[in-house]
């Protein structure tokens, strides 16, 4: 779980990123402008920004230069190349453009907090335990043999969890296969999961979607 | 850069290009023939005086040296310069500068600012004759036409290169614009609807989704309403409006909202006046308060007894160009789509306001024909 910081004037967009790094688990603090976004970064310690270029009393670039010392993804409309480059010499970590999608915002903040290891190793749901480092898990303290398929499905589903993520997305991001035809082998894996791990409430089938690993009640 | 840019700048370079070319092909020829003409009347002339002088050595009994020498002062007024040599004896010699010219030829030369025509002649042998023709003055009118015809082409691309970046950015601007503002409920519409396919939510949670999807949706209409309207530049058709049927209207769909009338009718666009005034009164009931309606053949006015306005909103309400927006206007569309309205209407709207006690907005006709 890591401490986001989203800068974004828009209500409804900042509400959209916020919540969708709180399904997944992170902690997010919100600000709509530079002033707040100032403020909050001088009250607590953050893992990530998430900054909009354009804001009304300052631009993301210049309010990036008071927190350097953390990593950030650039949010902006602004497709051009300028403005990446610009980013990019302050150092940003990457940038998004919108219209966005949740899959990719999610798996942005994931690469950038994987390279900075701010990424969490540990996940505790119940009397499960899954260990990302050591890929083991164990149940009530008894260890759970996986096969590595298993284990990457496990955790792709555990680092989007709440969102459903389709089989596609499974195929290529757990096991790096980009398959376009027949899918349903992952639903065989899927259920050998829930049964090796007890997990037949959580693991969720979603209409037409793929799975959606739930932890809130 | 944007590809309006481009496009501008690769249009003015060949419009540029192109005059540029025409009048240089224009001077470089008209230049060629004037110098032609000068050419052939030195050689005429040239031929003249050689003619008469050859008649004149060999019939003349007088002494032939002081009338050759004569003759060449004579000429000498009219700015060309002669020298003639019999044999080894210089006759007369009134050339500008020093120039031997082999017979038969001609050679432009440029001395001290000036521009001659020099001529070498013999005939009969013995006598040689050095013709020198001062042509500065025409050659001076030359450049200076050849410099005007220059400047002038240099004023008129740049007078059309610049209202054709004027015209082009009058065009480009507001789409730019409008398709930037069309990028941020695009983003929260996409977004809060994937989010509604993939994540588990609560009711709450899935309330507030839809209702941001349902919320920027009516936003885009606005925008897409907007884009109609400003895209329509030409005058719209005006035709006699019941202000009884105005009223009616409005009372439809604003309930609460008091309207007063006076007159009979105004001329106008039904459905534009009518979303101005939707507008309007919309705004009006967001600021809280009672609103009051006011309708006359010559002024409109919304009254609000709400939270007002400072004078950095003021200010920007009341601007037609709407440049800089303040920080607390969420999407600001509404406000220069009703400017666009007034002004199709030969009408002008303005803002009156007091932060805490209300705001009145007025539109005022203007223009004779659209009151009755």
């Amino acid at each position: 779980m890591a401490k986001i910081m989203v800068v974004e004037d828009e209500k409804a967009i900042n509400d959209l990123i916020a919540l969708n790094l709180r399904m997944v688990g992170h902690e997010v603090a919100q600000a709509r402008n530079g002033k707040d976004a100032r403020r909050l970064f001088k009250e607590s310690a953050f893992d990530l920004l998430l900054l909009d270029v354009m804001l009304p009393d300052t631009d993301g670039f210049t309010l990036y230069r008071y927190m350097q010392t953390v990593p950030a993804i650039f949010v902006t409309a602004l497709g051009e190349t300028r403005n990446k480059v610009q980013g990019f010499e302050l150092g940003a970590d990457d940038y998004l453009v919108k219209p966005f999608e949740i899959p990719e915002l999610l798996m942005r903040v994931n690469a950038v907090l994987r390279r900075t290891m701010k990424i969490e190793d540990r996940y505790e749901y119940g009397d499960l335990c899954v260990d990302f480092h050591g890929r083991t898990a164990t149940k009530g303290g008894v260890p759970v043999e996986l096969t590595a398929q298993e284990f990457s499905l496990l955790e792709i589903l555990i680092r989007n969890r709440n969102i459903a993520v389709s089989r596609q997305q499974i195929l290529h991001d757990a096991w790096g296969i980009s398959f376009m035809g027949e899918t349903r082998t992952i639903d065989v894996h899927i259920q050998r999961l829930r049964k090796k791990l007890g997990l037949d409430n959580q693991i969720k089938t979603v209409y037409k979607c793929g799975y959606r690993f739930e932890d809130r009640s | 850069m944007k590809l309006w840019q481009k496009n501008y700048l690769v249009t003015a370079l060949l419009f540029t290009g192109v005059l540029f070319a025409c009048v240089a092909v224009l001077v470089i020829s008209s230049a060629r023939i004037n110098a032609a003409r000068l050419r052939d009347g030195a050689i005429s002339e040239e031929k003249a005086i050689a003619g008469a002088l050859e008649n004149m050595v060999l019939h003349s009994e007088t002494p032939k040296e002081a009338v050759v020498r004569g003759i060449a002062r004579q000429y000498e007024q009219n700015g060309t310069y002669l020298m003639i040599r019999h044999a080894e004896t210089e006759w007369v010699n009134l050339l500008a500068f020093e120039d031997t010219v082999p017979a038969g030829t001609l050679q432009w030369s440029a001395r001290d600012g000036r521009v001659y025509i020099s001529i070498g002649e013999a005939f009969r042998d013995e006598y040689e004759m050095t013709f020198q023709k001062d042509v500065t003055e025409q050659t001076t009118a030359m450049v200076q036409s050849i410099l005007a015809a220059v400047g002038l082409c240099m004023l008129l691309s740049i007078a059309v290169d610049t209202i054709l970046y004027y015209t082009m950015l009058r065009i480009n601007q507001p789409l730019s614009r409008l398709s930037h503002e069309l990028r941020t409920p695009l983003t929260v519409v996409r977004g809060y609807g994937e989010l509604l396919k993939l994540a588990a939510l609560s009711d709450e949670q899935r309330y507030d989704a839809a209702s941001y999807v349902v919320e920027e949706c009516d936003r885009m209409k606005d925008i897409i309403q907007k884009i109609l309207t400003m895209n329509d530049k030409g005058h719209i058709d005006r035709e006699r409006i019941s202000i009884a049927d105005l009223k009616q209207h409005l009372s439809m769909t604003w309930e609460d909202v008091a309207i007063e009338t006076k007159g009979e009718s105004v001329y106008g666009d039904q459905t534009l006046l009518i979303s101005l005034l939707d507008n309007l009164i919309g705004n009006a009931k967001k600021a809280g308060g009672a609103v009051t309606v006011c309708l006359s053949p010559q002024v409109f006015s919304v009254t609000d007894t709400g939270r007002g306005m400072d004078e950095k909103t003021l200010a920007y309400v009341n601007d037609p160009a709407h440049t800089a927006r303040p920080n607390d206007i969420r999407s600001g569309l509404g406000v220069p789509l009703c400017h666009e309205i007034a002004k199709k209407h030969d009408a002008v709207l303005h803002y009156a306001s007091r932060a805490g006690e209300g705001t009145t907005a007025t539109l005022r006709f203007y223009n004779s024909d659209t009151t009755l």
